[in-house]
């Protein structure tokens, strides 16, 4: 009977061979780096964050009354300040970032040392006019020209940030505008809302206009921004213009397509750890929309494959996370995300380029 | 192994009585002489005639002439990299086919010979052959250069051994391809498909940023990373033909790669050689 021919050591043979000349070719290549971790996106209001708007709703509405005065209707829901005071539109956008949640975060410590120095700077002013940004300050709102701050201002100490002494007229039960003289003959207007918001950056006509909607009757028309759009910690809505000026001055093409095909876009980032953006952009029309869509998918293909051609790992990386959803309902979503360990990094390079900054004008100031 | 050598020549017997020589050698001449005709050298002619010229007059015009000419053998040599390799997957593709057709595979089994020395021999043998043409053609090119320039340089030659390694991966699948299907078409096709997935495998990070991040880009990555990197071993021959310095121990391990793949897909012929009835 012949002997049965073995045929798995062939096999074997292959497996190990096929492994060895991987392994050995792999040696010749550099490493490549790891694979970012995925970065949380805010989707959804959570139930810490519904909470929290809760808690701000702090603007009671009176209720409809008729002519004699006798109330027509159960009074509405109390507001938000920040949100009642939102217009219905916007030249080019409303954007709120969540200061206090932002500076307790992760990052917060090293973004509070780029952003404003070390104690003895603009920190430690802030803090002499009773501002600590840690403790004060809770929201920073971008409504087109204006500036809104929310967080505890009782006792008017931040007026002493400004220089000279301010003339204050009350504007409704619980506002008032405050007045500087500048030397070239204008004035500087603030306004204060119940010690817990100001508002800057309108003149004196539109300043009163935006402490009646808080303290006029009924609730106001929805503005721009709603309640339950509050989620993640910068979240607003950016006009296509203003988008496109922005995406234009990378690629003007692009910058165009956006003009035309968007109508409006959404955006909500969580900057808790890592920051994840999450824009969801509704186009004027679903097949304009689609080439909106394809266009910026392209564009982040394109600029991933750029970035690894040139070697640029961590750049094509960051990319690698930003993605262009299927359009559904004439909208789609861009998301992307920036991980920890690199905005940390990014933040330590800015604090160093401070602190070589300041030193440098310390020498300068000392010959 | 003396049986092994002794299948590897008796292909090469068999071969000369086919006439398989005549078809190779002079398909490779007939690519050689329309190169001769067609290529336009008037332009390098000229830089290399400035630089005899004024050459006996400034030291540094000595250069040019070896720079013009390690440029035109690194664009020489990058092209017959993967051309050559595209020719031979083509005119090898039959050896194994006719090797295996029946009435010469039963004589061939009924000699004193183990299956595994029928298919290592065989490998051997159109290897020796493709390395007769190789030699062909690069001193042909060297030759033709030569003639034309007046500058003589073996660095082509040189650098066309990396391509033969580099032809060693392919014709293993291509071998491997005709045992599992007795057909010249298909395993030219998986020559071919080698070559390509060998650049890639070379080119994998930048062909895997243009793929979405995930199980996509995954499996590419699995499925080209066990193929020998053709693409950096054929800029390694360019550049040996350029004279231009590279990492030698890279390209000792890019080549051993390519012979351990090839010892790995031999194997996995072997095993189905060794199960098969004729």
């Amino acid at each position: 009977m012949p002997r049965a021919r073995r045929r798995w050591p062939w096999l074997v043979a292959a497996l190990a061979l096929l492994l060895a000349g991987a392994a050995l070719m792999l040696s010749t290549e550099p490493a490549l780096p790891p694979e970012p971790r995925e970065v949380k996106l805010p989707t959804r209001m959570s139930a810490a964050e519904s909470k929290r708007e809760e808690a701000r709703r702090t603007v009671v509405w009176l209720p409809p009354r008729d002519d004699a005065g006798v109330p027509t209707a159960a009074a509405p829901r109390p507001s938000d300040p920040l949100m009642a005071l939102m217009p219905a539109t916007v030249k080019r956008g409303a954007v709120v970032a969540e200061f206090n949640a932002i500076v307790h975060s992760d990052l917060g410590q090293a973004m509070l040392e780029c952003l404003f120095g070390d104690e003895g700077g603009t920190l430690g002013m802030l803090r002499d006019a009773g501002l600590d940004p840690r403790t004060s300050l809770d929201r920073v709102a971008f409504i087109d020209g204006a500036m809104v701050v929310t967080g505890s201002f009782q006792g008017g100490g931040w007026t002493s940030l400004l220089p000279g002494q301010p003339t204050v007229s009350d504007r409704g039960p619980r506002g008032q505008v405050y007045q500087w003289s500048r030397p070239d003959a204008g004035t500087l207007s603030v306004g204060a809302w119940g010690g817990q918001l100001l508002v800057m950056g309108q003149d004196r006509a539109a300043l009163e206009a935006t402490l009646d909607r808080l303290d006029s009757p009924g609730p106001r028309p929805p503005g721009v921004l709603t309640e339950d759009q509050a989620y993640g910690e910068v979240y607003g809505v950016l006009t296509p213009d203003a988008l496109a000026e922005v995406v234009g001055r990378e690629d003007a093409r692009l910058g165009e397509t956006l003009r035309d095909a968007a109508r409006s876009v959404n955006l909500h980032a969580d900057v808790s750890h890592d920051v994840g953006l999450v824009a969801d952009i509704e186009g004027t029309e679903p097949g304009r929309t689609e080439d909106l869509r394809r266009a910026l998918g392209g564009a982040l293909s394109l600029g991933r494959i750029e970035a690894q051609a040139r070697g640029h790992d961590e750049e094509a990386q960051l990319l690698d996370l930003a993605r262009v959803t299927r359009s559904e309902n004439g909208k789609f979503r861009l998301q992307a995300g920036l991980p920890y360990e690199y905005l940390s990094r990014v933040f330590k390079d800015c604090v160093a380029r401070r602190q070589a900054g300041s030193a440098v004008a310390g020498a300068d100031a000392g010959r | 192994m003396r049986q092994v050598w002794r299948v590897a020549l008796d292909l090469l017997l068999e071969a000369s009585r086919r006439r398989w020589f005549v078809a190779l050698f002079g398909a490779i001449t007939v690519v050689l002489v329309v190169l001769g005709l067609s290529l336009q050298l008037e332009v390098v002619d000229g830089a290399l005639a400035g630089s005899r010229l004024f050459g006996q007059v400034l030291l540094k015009d000595l250069f040019l002439g070896q720079t013009v000419l390690g440029f035109l053998n690194f664009a020489v040599a990058l092209v017959a990299f993967h051309g050559g390799a595209l020719f031979l997957c083509v005119a090898c593709s039959d050896f194994a086919v006719e090797l295996l057709a029946e009435g010469r595979i039963e004589h061939l089994l009924s000699l004193p010979v183990a299956r595994w020395q029928l298919l290592f021999g065989t490998y051997l043998g159109v290897l020796a052959l493709a390395a007769a043409g190789v030699l062909y053609g690069s001193l042909g090119l060297t030759l033709l250069l030569g003639v034309k320039s007046g500058l003589w340089s073996w660095r082509l030659a040189q650098g066309s051994a990396l391509g033969w390694v580099g032809f060693c991966a392919i014709y293993a699948a291509m071998l491997t391809t005709a045992f599992f299907v007795r057909s010249a078409a298909a395993s030219a096709a998986a020559g071919i498909a080698t070559l390509v997935l060998g650049v890639l495998s070379s080119n994998r990070e930048a062909v895997a940023a243009a793929i979405e991040a995930g199980a996509g880009r995954w499996a590419f990555r699995v499925l080209v990373m066990p193929f020998p990197r053709l693409g950096d071993l054929g800029q390694a021959s360019a550049y040996l033909a350029m004279g231009r310095p590279f990492d030698a121990l890279v390209t000792f391990k890019l080549a051993l790669g390519c012979l351990l793949f090839s010892g790995a897909l031999l194997s996995v012929a072997a095993w189905w050689f060794e199960r098969k009835d004729f």
